[in-house]
């Protein structure tokens, strides 16, 4: 194996689920064995159940696996054994998820959705703004690229009612503040009132989404703000579960085009489980077939997808 | 004018105790049932550092604060690895510890008798803050550095990962961050508001024993959090003061104080039943507390 080429090496995992009561244990994951290629993007597909979200659990340490080892390289080739980690202390070394269930956090705004995966952790100590004030200019930076990555991401899903909202608010805006638009031409403390009158449409009805709750989006906007928030951090690997799911083929084609250039452009590392063969056929490197906890094949997607038994048992065709 | 300035002091203090209670419940989704022990143990702590160690009033303000942050990690590293009910069982247990100890530890708190004639503050020993009118200055002003205080806690990103760990505990832990860290960081916090508010409390009255630091004292922070609203300041600050001029308004009706006390619990325990079904994140909430 050529460590140079290899981010994740899987060895011999093993993962025995214990019934209750009577029921008999079982064995969802066996003697795992696989390997992610630094920078290329490798997709795992298997039938529900097959075991690839628990493998997911296990290699980033929401899960404990009975046996093998799970290696991970870094850019300095130095090795780290993930099995005795903790979730974050995995996620430190730079390896993201994105899950399948969860998506964003719903209460938090659009940008804070994106902030919070910042990988920059400056300032989260309480109240390290008063000892330290290089942290505004932090947060700040932080804001902007944030900006940036959701005018990258999410800029052309915005829908017609999101901008008929910008406009109306626009609108009612100028109508409550009219009284100071005189006044904010001399007077700057009521400058941000006349912004009103001259901000371009576009970037009202931006700074209006940027601060909309994420749950006020719609899922396949929120599967794309999920993807902005690992864009925020500072990853080597990505593992995404499913990341296609559910979303419309419009958003589909920007999901893929933005996984795509990451690991092409950015040298990301990319493992994804994906039930979408038009998807794994386009993006991926590699493929991994998966059933009932055991890896059968690995190949190119279109040796894998077009092996008889694969496309038997997993395809039904 | 001085009855006014009484409630006014009351809400400032109360003020203090709900917003501690909100970064728990509003911001981090935790449900604790040992507030009122934090409390406590910031009044029984006071009267140690005035009357013990004859303190003046910021070092004795930080012994305080300090000495409850230490006791809410005795509490908050073993139990906030747990969720859910659990949690709040844990935290149930702490208070119940706490009180006993209040209560039976004669030597130490004085027990059932409680501890009369404790000292006002001194500012560098030359001030003395004496009387109500000097009092309600003081808790006002103290609430009002507290409510900033909260505000910027809560608007940094230390804020932003406590709302992230609300909302979706395990996507935060997949961010890189600790959670663990973070809740025992939000709780000692939390702790420290209420030591605050303890402070004020043993200051002002100058007289404490146990009863004031009981579960029910815990079960009506938790309801003014939750009447007002959590997720954010401005329900905090409606809790403290509709739970605080609410009885007062009772009283101005003529309900016989007999009965007064009952019909409390009960217009209570019936806007409790009323805002959780009609509104559950409360009068002013901007987040809804979820198990």
């Amino acid at each position: 194996m050529n460590r140079t080429q290899t981010i994740l090496e899987i060895d011999g995992i093993s993962k025995r689920l214990h019934g209750r009561g009577n029921q008999e244990s079982f064995l969802v994951l066996e003697d795992i064995d696989l390997e992610v290629k630094r920078g290329k993007i490798t997709a795992l597909i298997g039938s529900n159940g097959a075991g690839k979200t628990t493998l997911f659990n296990v290699i980033s340490g929401f899960s404990r696996s009975d046996s093998g080892s799970i290696i991970f390289y870094d850019e300095q080739m130095n090795t780290y054994n993930l099995l005795p980690m903790s979730p974050y202390q995995i996620a430190s070394l730079g390896i993201g998820r994105l899950f399948q269930n969860l998506s964003v956090f719903k209460n938090m705004s659009l940008i804070e959705n994106v902030l919070i995966g910042s990988g920059e952790k400056d300032g989260e100590f309480p109240f390290a703004s008063f000892f330290k004030k290089s942290i505004r200019v932090v947060e700040q930076n932080r804001t902007r690229m944030a900006e940036d990555i959701i005018d990258k991401v999410l800029g052309d899903t915005y829908t017609k009612t999101e901008l008929d909202f910008g406009e109306r608010k626009k609108e009612k805006l100028s109508q409550k503040f009219r009284f100071l638009h005189p006044l904010s031409r001399f007077v700057s403390r009521y400058k941000r009132y006349g912004d009103i009158f001259d901000t371009p449409l576009s970037k009202m009805i931006k700074n209006d989404i940027f601060y909309r709750d994420a749950s006020d989006f719609s899922f396949g906007q929120q599967r794309l703000i999920s993807l902005a928030c690992l864009f925020m951090g500072d990853y080597d690997l990505l593992l995404l579960d499913e990341p296609t799911a559910g979303v419309n083929p419009q958003i589909i084609e920007k999901i893929l085009n933005a996984i795509e250039k990451m690991a092409k452009e950015s040298g990301i590392s990319v493992f994804m489980i994906e039930h979408n063969m038009d998807a794994v056929l386009k993006i991926a490197d590699y493929c991994y077939f998966m059933d009932d906890g055991i890896i059968t094949h690995f190949g190119s997607p279109a040796d894998v997808l077009g092996n008889p038994k694969v496309r038997r048992e997993y395809l039904g065709i | 004018m001085a009855y006014y300035l009484h409630i006014l002091i009351m809400i400032n203090i109360y003020i203090l105790l709900i917003l501690g209670m909100n970064l728990l419940l509003g911001y981090t989704n935790l449900l604790s049932l040992c507030h009122a022990a934090f409390y406590g143990i910031g009044a029984y702590l006071t009267v140690f550092a005035l009357m013990k160690l004859n303190l003046s009033f910021f070092p004795a303000l930080i012994f305080v604060c300090a000495g409850t942050v230490v006791a809410s990690l005795v509490i908050s590293l073993p139990s906030l690895r747990l969720h859910g009910d659990y949690f709040i069982l844990v935290t149930l247990g702490f208070m119940m510890v706490v009180f006993s100890i209040m209560y039976n530890c004669v030597p130490l708190t004085n027990g059932p008798y409680g501890i009369s004639d404790i000292p006002r503050p001194t500012f560098f020993g030359l001030i003395k803050v004496d009387g109500i009118p000097g009092y309600a200055l003081l808790t006002t002003v103290l609430s009002a550095s507290s409510i900033a205080l909260f505000k910027v806690l809560v608007q940094s990103p230390f804020g932003r990962v406590l709302r992230g760990i609300r909302d979706e505990e395990i996507m935060v832990e997949s961010l890189g961050r600790n959670v663990f860290f973070f809740k025992v960081l939000a709780f000692a916090i939390s702790a420290a508001f209420a030591a605050l508010a303890g402070f004020l409390y043993a200051t002002y009255v100058t007289y404490i024993d146990p009863t004031s630091f009981t579960l029910d004292e815990s079960i009506f922070i938790l309801s003014a959090a939750i009447i007002g609203g959590t997720g954010n300041i401005i329900g905090s600050i409606v809790g403290a003061i509709f739970v605080i001029i609410m009885p007062e308004i009772i009283r101005a009706i003529h309900i016989p104080d007999t009965i007064a006390p009952n019909v409390r619990q009960i217009i209570y325990g019936m806007l409790l039943i009323i805002l959780m079904y009609f509104r559950p994140k409360g009068l002013l909430g901007k987040y809804e507390f979820k198990k």
